[in-house]
C-alpha cells in the first residue's frame, strides 16, 4: 500500500510493501496537474524498484490519499460559484456570523468575504419549529422563485439549510427533490444529510463549505481514479477525511467539507505511531515550516478532535482533527518594538528573500539566523549540504537590528530570540495541550520536519515534557500517517431532551439507526461487517449550560438507557475537565453521536539495522547555546543518517540529518529506537508519567 | 561563562508565560459557567501584581479590560494587613471602583514564602444581583438602592474556608440562584486554578525575577505607548457627544465633552464641560470613564501594545466629580457603560483632523433588550439579553463599517444562535437581516443594521430596553453621512401597537405579541460620491443599498434592470457633478 499527501509544495509517497519494507518519495506538486505529479511519483517509486507503472500499480492493493483541494479553495477564495436557500427572514446568518469580531479592538478588522454573497442567498417561505413541528407550509412560489434565480446566476452548487431542519428533515427534502430536479448537473448539499445537528449557524456555514468544495474535489478525484485505473490499478483508494478517518470517494464527494484537512489530519496519526512505538499513549505533535508552526494532539491513541472548528476564517462542525497554526517558522522575522520589546512573528521572510543566511538579499534577521548564530546549524551542511548558509549576513541582521538597539553582544542577542521563539512555541503548545484538558508534563512532543527539532527539546523543557520524539521519516510525516488510519464514518443526531424527558425507547433507536447507516458505509467501502466496530456518545450538559461535553456511551448504555448510570458517568467526567460535578443537578441531552470504525491492518513500522557499537563515533564538536544553562560550551555534533537503533548518546549534542538538525540539551540522552526514531528523554524527568 | 539573558527577552518570555496561564483560565470558566452572560464573554480575569495594579489578562469584552485593578487597590487599602493566604474576595460595589454592579469580582491573593505576591481574579457579568428588577437593569432607578445588592470588598473565603454566611447572605439576596450560583462556582474554580498555576511559575523563575519582571514589563509597555504618542501631532483637540436618555415621561439629553491634549511623549484626557450626573440609571462610574477612554486609546495604537499597568500608567485622565463620567454615590450606573460609546466618540471626533487615517467614525450606538419569563413547555423560568439585534459599526479610512457591533458595544460576545435561542427560549425569531440603506453612507460606508422580528409565545413575559440611538443617528466624519436609527416596536395581537422607549419596561408581553427591533446603521467615512464603483455595485446587487440610494446619495446610474451599477455612465455623472453641473 501507499500513502499519497499532497501539499502546496511538495507530493510525499510513503510506500509499504508486502515484504514490510518502506520507502519514503517526495516529488515536486504542480499546482495545475495534481493527479499528473502523483502518478509521475508512483512512476519514479515504479523505476527504483526496477519495474514500470503498470505493473508496480497492478500489484498495490490500496492507496490512501490526503489532497488539499478542497483546502486550498477555500484559503484562497476559489471555490464554486454556489447559491444558498434558507428559511425566509434568516439569510444573512451566513455572513453575520453570531457577530464576532475576531480582533475587538483592531478597528481596521474587516470580516472574511461569505462564500455566497447575499444576491446567491435566497429564502424559502416554510418554518418548522424546535420540536420539528411545521408552523408554515412550504410555499412553492418561494421555491420555484429561489430555482429560477439558481438557474439565472448559472450556479454550480447549492447549500440547502431549513431551521431545525434536524428535528424535520421533510421541508429540506421537498426542495432537494425539486432542486435535484430542476438543476440536474448542480452539485447540491442538504444540511439534514451532511449534519443533523443543532446550531443553525454552523450548520449553514457546514453545509456552504461542502457545496463550495463539491465540485472541484468530485472531479478533481473523479479525474485521478481514472488516471490510476487507466495506468492499471486495480486496487482500493481511499481518501483521508478531516478527522483521520478514511472514506471511499463516493463516500467523501457528498461531504466534500469533511476533506477540508485531508494532508495535515495526518499528523496526530504519525505522531500516535511514533509516539506509540516510544511507549507513550499521548503526545503533542509539532511541524515547523518556513513561516509557522502547527499544532496537534493526540490522547489515548486517538488524535484530538474539535466539532466546532475552522478552516481559514470558516466554520464547520463536521468532527475534525485540531490543529493550530501560530506564526513562529524558520523565517519568522525578529524584531525590537518601540518599547523595547524583543519579537518574534508573525512576519515572515518567506522563501523570498528568506532568512539573512540565505545570501538572497534578506536583511532583517529571522529564526533560521538566530539558529545559525547560536552554533546549531552547520553554515556548510544545512539540509546535508545541499543548500551553503552564510554567517555574515546574518550577524549583520542580528546585530543591527536586535544587538545595537538592545545594547547587548551579537550571541546576547540571538539567544535572546532564541529564548522569545521557544516562549511562543511553548505558549502556544501548552494552550493547546490545556484546552484539551491534558497535562504537559505527561506526554511526550514528536516533532516533524525542519526547523522543529532545532527548538523542541527546549520548548519542551520549558513546558516539562519529558521526551522530544523526532521521527526518522520526518519529512513525509503526514504520507506515513495515511498508512496507519482506519475507516471512519461519523453520523450524529440531535436529540434534545432534558434528564427526566429522555426517552429510553428513541435513545435506543437513534443510536441503533445510526449504527446500521454507519455499519452498511463501512461494508460498503470494503470492511468485513464483524470487523466495525460502533463507538456511540452524547453530547450532555447540565441544565442550561451552553457547552456540552462529549461522553463516551458503551454498548449496554446505548442499547438500554440508564438515567442514573449516565448521570454518574457524566459527573465525573465534568469533574475531571472542571474540577466539579453536579450529581444533583438535571442533565440535558443535546447531541447523539456514532463513530463507526474498521480497524485496517496496522503495518509495523519497519525496524531499521542495528550498529554493532552502542556509542556512535562524533563527527565533531562545535561551540553552541545551551539552552537551560544560559551559556555557550561544547556540542558533541553526529551525523545522524546513518544510525542505527540502539545508539545513544548524550547532551549536549547536536545530530545533523540531511532533512534537518537535532539540538540536544546538556540535561537529555539519546536513543535511536527500532523505528530509527531519535527519542531524547529529558535525565531526571519523572518518566514513569509519560504513557499513563 | 554565563551569559545574561537580555532583560529584553526575559520581560517578553514572561509575559508569554503568564498570558498562557490567563488563557488556560479562561477557558476553565468559560466551559464551566452557566449563565449565558459569562458564558458568551461578558468577563475579565488574570493577574494583578502585589500592589493590585494590572499585570496580565484574559478579556474578552473589551470595556471590561480595565475593570480588574480599581477594585483591587481599593480593597487592599481597606484591609491593609489583614489579607491571608487563603483568603477570597467578592466585590460589586460601584462605590469601591467597579465598572457595574452586576459585575461581579472575585479576588484571591497569592502568598508564597509567607508574602504577598500577586493577585489572581476573575469579574463577570452575573444573571441577577438583586436589586428591584430581575436580572439587575432597572431603567426607573435613581439610585444605586433600586438596582443592586452592594458588596463592598468582603472576604467570602477566610484563611482557606467558605463564610457559610456570607454565601448565603449574597445568594439570599440574588434571583436565579442556581444559575448564578454555579457561575460563582466557575469563578472561584478559575482563581484558583490561577493560584495554582502561578505559584508554579513562581517556583520556577524566584519570587526576586518575577518581581523584576512585572516592573520591566510595565517599563517596557509604557515606554512603547509614550513612543507612539510621541508619533501623533501635538495640539489640543476637542469633541462632544450628546446622551439621550430616551424615557417615558422625561427625556433628557447629557453632553459629553473632552479635549485631547497631546504634548510629546504625553497624551491627556480631560472631560471638563461634560454635564452633571442625572437622577437616572445612566451614569458612569470613573472606573467605567477611565476603562472607556483606555480602549479608545488602544483603537489608535498598536495592536501589539499590551494590557497591563504600563499603559494605565503612561496615560492622564481626569473627569470632574460629581459630573455623568465620574458619577458620585448614590447614583445609579447600570448603564453607565453605555457611555463608553459616547465617551470613545467624542474622543474619535475631536481626533478627526489630527489622525484622519485612524479613527473611526461613530458607531451605531447600543440598543439593548432584554426578555425574562416562564417556558410553557417547562415551566421554568427563561432570561435572556438579545445580543443578536446588532448595530453597525462605523466607518475608518479604507474599510466599511463592522456589520456586527465593532467598538466597545460588543467585540467577542457570542450572539446567540437561531435554533438555540428558539431551544431556549419560548420565542420565534421570525426575521434576523441586514436592512437595507442602514449603514451611513460614505466612500466608506458604515456597517449595516439589522432587523430582529421575534413572536412570543411564553407566559408571564416582561421585556425591557436599555440604551440610545433611538433620538439621534450615528453621525458620518469627513463628509460621511449618518446610519438609521434604532427601534423597538411592539405589535400586540389584540391590534395595538407602539414603539418602546430606549429605556423602558415592558411589564406584559402576552403570547402572541410581535417585537421588530432595528439596530441602527454605523456613521460613514469621507464622501459618497467619491466611493468605489465596485463597491457600489456589489451593495446594489446584495441589496444593502437602493437603487435610489446609489443614483441620489453615491451619484451613481443605475442600468435599466434596476440590479446594479452602469460603470460607463456614472463615471460620466459623477465628473459632470465634480465640475458642479
Amino acid at each position: 500500500m501507499i500513502g499519497i499527501d499532497v501539499g502546496g509544495t511538495f507530493v510525499d509517497f510513503a510506500l509499504y510493501d508486502a515484504a514490510g519494507e518502506m520507502a519514503v518519495h517526495k516529488v515536486p506538486a504542480e499546482p495545475a496537474d495534481l493527479a499528473g505529479s502523483i502518478m509521475g511519483g508512483i512512476a519514479d517509486l515504479a523505476a527504483q524498484r526496477g519495474t514500470d507503472a503498470g505493473t508496480f500499480l497492478g500489484g498495490m492493493d490500496l492507496l490512501v490519499h490526503g489532497t488539499t483541494v478542497a483546502t486550498n479553495a477555500v484559503l484562497t477564495g476559489t471555490g464554486c460559484r454556489t447559491g444558498l436557500l434558507t428559511t425566509k427572514g434568516t439569510r444573512d446568518a451566513l455572513e453575520m456570523r453570531r457577530g464576532v469580531k475576531e480582533e475587538p479592538l483592531d478597528n481596521k478588522y474587516e470580516a472574511p468575504p461569505p462564500l455566497v454573497p447575499r444576491y446567491l442567498r435566497l429564502p424559502v417561505d416554510e418554518r418548522v419549529d424546535w420540536n420539528g413541528d411545521v408552523l408554515a407550509e412550504l410555499d412553492t412560489d418561494s421555491l420555484e422563485a429561489a430555482v429560477q434565480a439558481l438557474k439565472n446566476h448559472d450556479v454550480e452548487a447549492v447549500a440547502v439549510c431549513l431551521m431545525h431542519a434536524y428535528a424535520s428533515d421533510a421541508h429540506e427534502r421537498r426542495v432537494a427533490v425539486r432542486l435535484r430536479e430542476a438543476l440536474p448537473n448542480v452539485y447540491i448539499t442538504v444540511s439534514s444529510e451532511l449534519l443533523p445537528q443543532v446550531g443553525y449557524y454552523s450548520r449553514v456555514s457546514t453545509t456552504v463549505l461542502n457545496s463550495y468544495v463539491g465540485p472541484l474535489l468530485k472531479s478533481y478525484l473523479m479525474s485521478l481514479a481514472a488516471r490510476l485505473a487507466g495506468a492499471g490499478f486495480a486496487g482500493q483508494l481511499l481518501i483521508m477525511n478531516s478527522a483521520a478517518g478514511l472514506m471511499a470517494p463516493e463516500e467523501i464527494v457528498p461531504r466534500a467539507a469533511a476533506a477540508l484537512l485531508s494532508g495535515p489530519a495526518a499528523a496526530p496519526v504519525a505522531a500516535r505511531v511514533y509516539a506509540g512505538a516510544a511507549g507513550a499513549s499521548d503526545c503533542a505533535v509539532i511541524d515547523m515550516g518556513g513561516t509557522s508552526l502547527d499544532i496537534s494532539l493526540a490522547s489515548g491513541g486517538e488524535p484530538r478532535e474539535v466539532t466546532e472548528g475552522r478552516v481559514g476564517r470558516y466554520a464547520t462542525a463536521l468532527p475534525m482533527i485540531d490543529i493550530r497554526t501560530i506564526g513562529a517558522g524558520g523565517g519568522s522575522i525578529a524584531r525590537i518594538d518601540a518599547g523595547g520589546g524583543l519579537r518574534v512573528g508573525p512576519e515572515s521572510a518567506g522563501a523570498s528573500p528568506g532568512p539573512a543566511c540565505y545570501g538572497k538579499g534578506g536583511t532583517l534577521p529571522t529564526c533560521t539566523d538566530v539558529d545559525l548564530l547560536l552554533g546549531y546549524l552547520d553554515p556548510d551542511y544545512f539540509l546535508g549540504g545541499r543548500m551553503r548558509l552564510e554567517p555574515e549576513p546574518a550577524e549583520r541582521a542580528v546585530r543591527e537590528h536586535l544587538a545595537e538597539p538592545l545594547a547587548v553582544s551579537v550571541e546576547e542577542a540571538a539567544v535572546a530570540a532564541y529564548e522569545v521563539i521557544n516562549a511562543g512555541m511553548a505558549a502556544g503548545v501548552r494552550d493547546m495541550i490545556v484546552d484539551h484538558g491534558l497535562d504537559p508534563e505527561a506526554m511526550p512532543m514528536v516533532v516533524g520536519g525542519g526547523a522543529g527539532p532545532v527548538h523542541a527539546a527546549a520548548v519542551a523543557m520549558e513546558l516539562g515534557m519529558p521526551k522530544v520524539i523526532v521521527p526518522r521519516q520526518s519529512g513525509v510525516f503526514c504520507a506515513v500517517g495515511m498508512l496507519f488510519a482506519d475507516l471512519k464514518h461519523d453520523l450524529v443526531r440531535s436529540y434534545y431532551a432534558s434528564g427526566e424527558q429522555l426517552d429510553p425507547e428513541r435513545w435506543r433507536a437513534l443510536f441503533a439507526a445510526m449504527a446500521v447507516e454507519g455499519r452498511r458505509t463501512l461494508v460498503s467501502e470494503g470492511a468485513r461487517p464483524d470487523e466495525v466496530e460502533v463507538r456511540c456518545s452524547a453530547d450532555l450538559r447540565y441544565l442550561r449550560q451552553i457547552h456540552e461535553l462529549n461522553l463516551p456511551v458503551d454498548e449496554n448504555l446505548a442499547e438500554c438507557l440508564d438515567i442514573d448510570d449516565l448521570h454518574a458517568r457524566f459527573d465525573a467526567l465534568h469533574e475531571r475537565h472542571f474540577g466539579y460535578g453536579l450529581p444533583e443537578e438535571a442533565l440535558e441531552a443535546v447531541n447523539l453521536r456514532v463513530r463507526c470504525v474498521a480497524r485496517r491492518p496496522r503495518p509495523e513500522l519497519p525496524r531499521i539495522g542495528t550498529n554493532e557499537a552502542v556509542t556512535p563515533a562524533p563527527h565533531g564538536t562545535r561551540r553552541a547555546y545551551s539552552p537551560g544553562e544560559m551559556s555557550f560550551r561544547e556540542f558533541t555534533v553526529y551525523r545522524g543518517d546513518s544510525m542505527g537503533a540502539g545508539r545513544r548518546l548524550q547532551g549536549p549534542a547536536i545530530v545533523e540529518l540531511a532533512q534537518t538538525t537535532l539540538v540536544v540539551p546538556a540535561v537529555f540522552d539519546v536513543l535511536v529506537d527500532e523505528a530509527g526514531s531519535f527519542v531524547l528523554s529529558r535525565r531526571n524527568a519523572s518518566r514513569e508519567k509519560v504513557g499513563q | 561563562m554565563t551569559l545574561e539573558l537580555s532583560q529584553s527577552a526575559r520581560t517578553v518570555v514572561f509575559q508569554r508565560r503568564v498570558k498562557s496561564l490567563t488563557h488556560e483560565m479562561a477557558r476553565a470558566l468559560y466551559r464551566s459557567s452557566r449563565s449565558p452572560l459569562i458564558n458568551n464573554g461578558d468577563f475579565a480575569l488574570g493577574f494583578l501584581d502585589a500592589r493590585g495594579r494590572m499585570l496580565e489578562q484574559d478579556e474578552h469584552l473589551p470595556l471590561m479590560a480595565f475593570s480588574l485593578y480599581p477594585g483591587c487597590g481599593y480593597l487592599m487599602d481597606f484591609f491593609g494587613g489583614d489579607i491571608h493566604d487563603g483568603d477570597v474576595f467578592i466585590h460589586n460595589d460601584v462605590w469601591c471602583a467597579n465598572l457595574q454592579h452586576a459585575d461581579v469580582g472575585f479576588y484571591k491573593p497569592v502568598f508564597a514564602g509567607g508574602e504577598l505576591v500577586a493577585w489572581t481574579a476573575c469579574r463577570g457579568h452575573w444573571a441577577d444581583i438583586g436589586g428591584a428588577v430581575k436580572g439587575t437593569c432597572n431603567p426607573e432607578a435613581v439610585e444605586v438602592h433600586q438596582e443592586a445588592l452592594r458588596i463592598p470588598p468582603v472576604k467570602l473565603w477566610e484563611k482557606g474556608r467558605l463564610r457559610r454566611d456570607v454565601w448565603e447572605l449574597i445568594f439570599a439576596n440574588v434571583r436565579l440562584r442556581e444559575i448564578v450560583e454555579a457561575d460563582a462556582q466557575a469563578q472561584l474554580g478559575s482563581c484558583g486554578l490561577g493560584e495554582r498555576r502561578l505559584l508554579g511559575l513562581l517556583e520556577s523563575e524566584g519570587a526576586g525575577a518575577f518581581a523584576a519582571n512585572v516592573e520591566r514589563l510595565y517599563d517596557m509597555t509604557e515606554r512603547r505607548v509614550r513612543a507612539e504618542v510621541a508619533a501623533l501631532p501635538d495640539g489640543e483637540y476637542s469633541g462632544e457627544s450628546t446622551v439621550y436618555q430616551d424615557e417615558p415621561g422625561h427625556p433628557s439629553t447629557s453632553r459629553i465633552a473632552v479635549k485631547v491634549t497631546i504634548r510629546g511623549d504625553r497624551i491627556a484626557f480631560d472631560y471638563s464641560g461634560t454635564d452633571p450626573q442625572t437622577p437616572t440609571f445612566t451614569n458612569a462610574s470613573m472606573t467605567s470613564t477611565t476603562s472607556a477612554t483606555l480602549t479608545t486609546l488602544l483603537y489608535l495604537l498598536s495592536p501589539e501594545v499590551l494590557h497591563n499597568h504600563g499603559l494605565v500608567r503612561a496615560v492622564d485622565i481626569h473627569a470632574p466629580e460629581g459630573s455623568i463620567l465620574n458619577a458620585q454615590y448614590p447614583a445609579a450606573t447600570f448603564m453607565g457603560n453605555k457611555l463608553c460609546q459616547h465617551t470613545g466618540e467624542a474622543v474619535m471626533l475631536a481626533l478627526r483632523e489630527a489622525l484622519p487615517e485612524r479613527v473611526t467614525a461613530p458607531w451605531g450606538r447600543r440598543l439593548s433588550y432584554r426578555m425574562t419569563g416562564k417556558d410553557p413547555r417547562n415551566g421554568r423560568g427563561f432570561h435572556d439579553i438579545f445580543f443578536l439585534t446588532y448595530e453597525g459599526g462605523g466607518a475608518t479610512h479604507g474599510v466599511d463599517g463592522y456589520n456586527q457591533p465593532g467598538l466597545m458595544g460588543g467585540g467577542n460576545v457570542l450572539a446567540q444562535d437561531y435554533e438555540t435561542f428558539e431551544v431556549q427560549n419560548p420565542v420565534h425569531l421570525i426575521e434576523h437581516e441586514y436592512v437595507t440603506d442602514s449603514a451611513g453612507p460614505g466612500r466608506w460606508r458604515g456597517g449595516l443594521g439589522t432587523r430582529t422580528r421575534v413572536r412570543y409565545y411564553g407566559e408571564e413575559t416582561g421585556g425591557s430596553t436599555h440604551g440610545d440611538g433611538t433620538l439621534e443617528p450615528s453621525p458620518g466624519v469627513l463628509g460621511g453621512g449618518a446610519g438609521t436609527l434604532n427601534r423597538v416596536e411592539f405589535q400586540f395581537p389584540e391590534g395595538g401597537r407602539r414603539n418602546a422607549h430606549a429605556m423602558e419596561i415592558i411589564p406584559d408581553i402576552p403570547p402572541g405579541t410581535v417585537s421588530i427591533h432595528d439596530g441602527g446603521g454605523g456613521g460613514g467615512y469621507g464622501p459618497p460620491e467619491e466611493r468605489d464603483l465596485k463597491r457600489v455595485d456589489e451593495d446594489l446587487r446584495n441589496g444593502f443599498i437602493s437603487a435610489r440610494a446609489a443614483t441620489d446619495i453615491y451619484g451613481a446610474v443605475v442600468t435599466a434592470d434596476g440590479s446594479g451599477v452602469d460603470f460607463e455612465a456614472s463615471r460620466r455623472r459623477r465628473n459632470l457633478r465634480g465640475r458642479g453641473l
